[in-house]
């Protein structure tokens, strides 16, 4: 009958435990580092910050003209929220020379607070939005709470593509989610 | 009596020796066996990571490295098994049996060939027990959150009507694909048997196993779900539905309660005990002897030829298997084939762990009840990691629990996972020794014809095995009763009282009962009508919407127009009032709302539950006005 030896794999690996096992640690620290890293944001809503003036998303071309507080605003039968300002922002667009451009939405950034525009109001009675392939202005119209009227410092655009469907609704430069909202600064004026 | 302590006394020597053994084999190779754990782990949330990052651009791409992944993390758990084996004198176990010359093992030269022989098995088994389907509901999740839809399911299902507006594959492409990696996984196999270094086919062939798991609990499933509907809607299932509810009516009610307190203890009680509780140990210790070699199984191969005249039923089935694809002919010989292509050979999956299983359950009561209990014991442990993280840090949202998911994770999966591994090899050492121990004695054709046979095993004293069966169930059942989790954490208030949720406030006013809402279009009700009024302020700038619910005892009530949620609006708050329709006996005390958050992952929330304080004579108006939402700053 035969001894029967450890083979050399298993030996090996007992030889240099403190190796394989700091080798793991390290992995183990990168994997978590990697992971929280990734974690610091849900991904599916995102601003991102430009410098002032004209700004380009793909071959679509948006600037904030002015965002300012209305004396008039025209929300039909609706009363505005106890407590808030209507806060507008005025944006310029130019689609010429994006053919897939079809739409816009925004969003008003004050500090680590967004809101959204207040569809149902308007400065004169009549619904705006970016028209596939022309250039113009529009104004958006935002319910603000009084207290956070002095942190607005911005507006987001959001382009959405031509022929977009449920899963690329989003600017049509990343078509997928996450969704990116192109932050113009600015302040009331 | 004597025979009982006796019996007891054996049960607690054999758990002392698994657990002091473990704690000695892991001081002597904490840093190899953590290491190769820690670097299964990192694969595993690496894989998870990947999935999160890549599933909303790329799908594709995430499945095959879940797969790569999940081989590494089990090539690291096997490598623990053998190096713990190894360090246990297995060898030396082996060669008192005095076979060990009549069999080779490659896996005792080679971990890639230990790999190539016990990875397939073992993915079956780990698959098995829904480890797969785990890792596949992880990566789910963590792509939603990250996607805000669920990318990787919307990917991979089957659109059956053609329609892929909203993303998915042609069923015929998911079928294809399936038939394609089926065919190269018989390819990889073939090629396993004849070439000369068969590491590379063998892993292939693991890699596409794996790659196919991934496919059918990601698309496949769908398939079922289509199949099921068509069914539900065949005449046949009608005839059989109402088949059914004449039975139900005919039959007396103390029958049908009978029947239903009977198969309502076997499928809530006895049959989470017997899978979870009995069976899984048991095959887990069958799974960790696949690693232990042929040496270790040919034990019973010869065991089992020392005694084939008497071979059991189940042998002659597993023999008839392999002689049916030997000798069809004809239309058998293609049905044969066809079954062969789709399941693989028996041999590769179905004898080993079959024999593996035979051999653990020759030890004795002693031994087994002693193993069950030490499983139950370190499987609850794995769960305290979170049950103390919860408690310690309260309930929070989703966001939270994914940032520490790893973090928790690391404890459970390599610190009582690696314990766990480390019993199991000890344990399956222990069976073998003493198998070895019994056969020590005897020359070559005593362990061939004398072995010890199941059934002699498990009834070498009938008292004795009652008793440790006993008290194993017992301890067994005692632990599992232990609760792993906690529900949610609830922050409890009345109407009138605003309680503090996540970020948010809440506060319910004075419910109303009415058999009528007026209105634009009034609506009757047979029940009755539970109006609550509900304000949910967001001081912060984070969104977060709330699912309502009215608990009334076992019943839960959703609410009666269908609304999902209520949601204020980052600086907002916002008033509403919510209607459910409830049975006219539940409304009285005891009637409770609670606010969850609605969210993708949700793990240990706080829940705001409040007493909607109802008398028990409380009024039930006739008619009754619902407000609308109203805004306001918060």
């Amino acid at each position: 009958m035969t001894t029967p030896t450890t083979p050399l794999w298993t030996r090996r690996l007992q030889e240099s435990g403190n190796r394989i096992l700091a080798g793991g640690i390290a992995l183990a620290l990168i994997t978590i580092g990697a992971w929280l890293y990734a974690a610091k944001d849900d991904g599916q809503y995102r601003l991102q910050r430009v410098a002032p003036g004209p700004a380009m998303i793909s071959d679509a071309k948006v600037e904030l003209v002015r965002i300012f507080l209305p004396t008039t605003v025209d929300r039909s039968t609706l009363d505005p929220p106890a407590g808030t300002t209507d806060v507008a922002a005025e944006v310029a667009y130019d689609f010429t020379q994006s053919p897939d451009a079809d739409s816009c939405s925004a969003i008003l950034t004050a500090g680590e607070y967004t809101f959204a525009s207040a569809s149902w109001a308007t400065i004169d009675g009549n619904w705006q939005t970016c028209e596939p392939g022309m250039n113009n202005t529009i104004t958006y119209i935002f319910e603000v709470p009084d207290h956070l009227v002095e942190q607005v410092d911005g507006v987001g655009i959001l382009i959405l593509a031509y022929n977009f469907d449920f899963v690329s609704v989003a600017n049509f430069e990343t078509p997928h989610f996450p969704t990116y909202h192109t932050v113009l600064p600015g302040r009331i004026s | 009596m004597r025979t009982t302590r006796s019996a007891l006394g054996q049960l607690l020597d054999e758990l002392r020796l698994l657990f002091g053994q473990t704690f000695r084999v892991l001081a002597k190779l904490a840093a190899p066996i953590f290491g190769l754990l820690l670097v299964g782990w990192s694969a595993y949330i690496l894989a998870s990571l990947a999935a999160s990052a890549l599933a909303c651009v790329v799908p594709w791409v995430v499945v095959p490295i879940m797969a790569v992944c999940v081989v590494v993390q089990l090539a690291c758990i096997l490598a623990v098994l053998r190096l713990t084996a190894l360090h246990l004198g297995m060898p030396q176990v082996l060669a008192r049996t005095t076979l060990h010359t009549e069999v080779s093992d490659d896996r005792d030269t080679s971990p890639a060939h230990l790999m190539a022989v016990a990875l397939l098995p073992f993915l079956g088994m780990y698959a098995g027990f829904g480890y797969l389907s785990d890792f596949t509901r992880s990566a789910v999740v963590v792509s939603s959150y990250r996607c805000g839809i669920p990318a990787l399911l919307t990917a991979f299902s089957p659109q059956l009507d053609g329609d892929f507006s909203a993303g998915g594959m042609s069923l015929w492409l998911l079928v294809a694909i399936v038939v394609a990696l089926q065919l190269l996984k018989r390819i990889f196999e073939t090629l396993r048997e004849r070439v000369r270094h068969p590491i590379v086919p063998a892993f292939a062939q693991i890699s596409v196993e794996t790659l196919m798991a991934f496919l059918m609990l990601l698309g496949g499933f769908r398939l079922w779900q289509e199949l099921d509907l068509w069914w539900t809607d065949t005449v046949v299932a009608l005839w059989w539905r109402t088949f059914l509810e004449w039975a139900l009516a005919a039959t007396p009610d103390l029958v049908v309660q009978i029947w239903t307190t009977v198969t309502g203890f076997v499928s809530d009680t006895l049959w989470p005990l017997v899978v979870s509780d009995v069976l899984r140990p048991f095959l887990w210790l069958a799974m960790a002897g696949l690693v232990f070699g042929t040496r270790a199984l040919a034990l019973t191969d010869f065991w089992i030829l020392g005694r084939s005249r008497r071979a059991g039923r189940r042998s002659r089935w597993v023999a008839k298997l392999q002689e049916d694809s030997e000798t069809a002919q004809g239309l058998r010989l293609v049905t044969t084939k066809a079954a062969e292509f789709a399941l693989g050979g028996v041999e590769s999956k179905l004898l080993p762990a079959w024999q593996s299983l035979r051999l653990v359950l020759s030890a004795g009561w002693p031994f087994l009840g002693a193993f069950a209990i030490a499983f139950a014991v370190i499987d609850k442990a794995r769960a305290l990691p979170h049950l103390a993280l919860v408690l310690l840090t309260g309930g929070h949202p989703g966001e939270f629990w994914l940032r520490l998911w790893p973090i928790e994770g690391l404890i459970g999966d390599v610190l009582v996972l690696g314990f766990m591994w480390v019993m199991l090899a000890v344990a399956y050492t222990r069976g073998l020794s003493i198998f070895a121990e019994r056969t020590a004695q005897s020359e070559l054709d005593a362990v061939l014809v004398a072995g010890p046979t199941i059934t002699a095993a498990l009834k070498q004293s009938r008292w004795q095995a009652v008793s440790v069966v006993a008290v194993a169930t017992v301890v067994v059942a005692a632990v599992s009763a232990i609760p792993a989790t906690v529900e949610a954490d609830y922050r409890d208030g009345v109407p009138g009282e605003v309680v503090s949720i996540d970020e948010f406030g809440m506060s319910i006013g004075q419910p109303r009962l009415a058999k009528q809402l007026s209105g634009y279009e009034p609506k009757n009700t047979n029940l009755v009508f539970l109006v609550v009024p509900v304000e949910l302020s967001n001081p912060g700038p984070h969104s977060g919407s709330y699912q309502l619910s009215i608990k009334a005892g076992e019943r839960t009530y959703r609410p009666w127009d269908g609304t999902m949620s209520v949601t204020a609006r980052p600086g907002f708050r916002m008033s509403t009032e919510i209607v459910f329709e409830i049975q006219p006996d539940d409304a009285g005390p005891g009637l409770e709302l609670l606010a969850r958050r609605l969210e993708v992952l949700s793990e240990y929330q706080q829940v705001a539950r409040f007493n909607l304080g109802l008398e028990p004579d409380a009024a039930v108006l006739p008619t009754t006005e619902v407000s609308i939402s109203v805004w306001a700053a918060a």
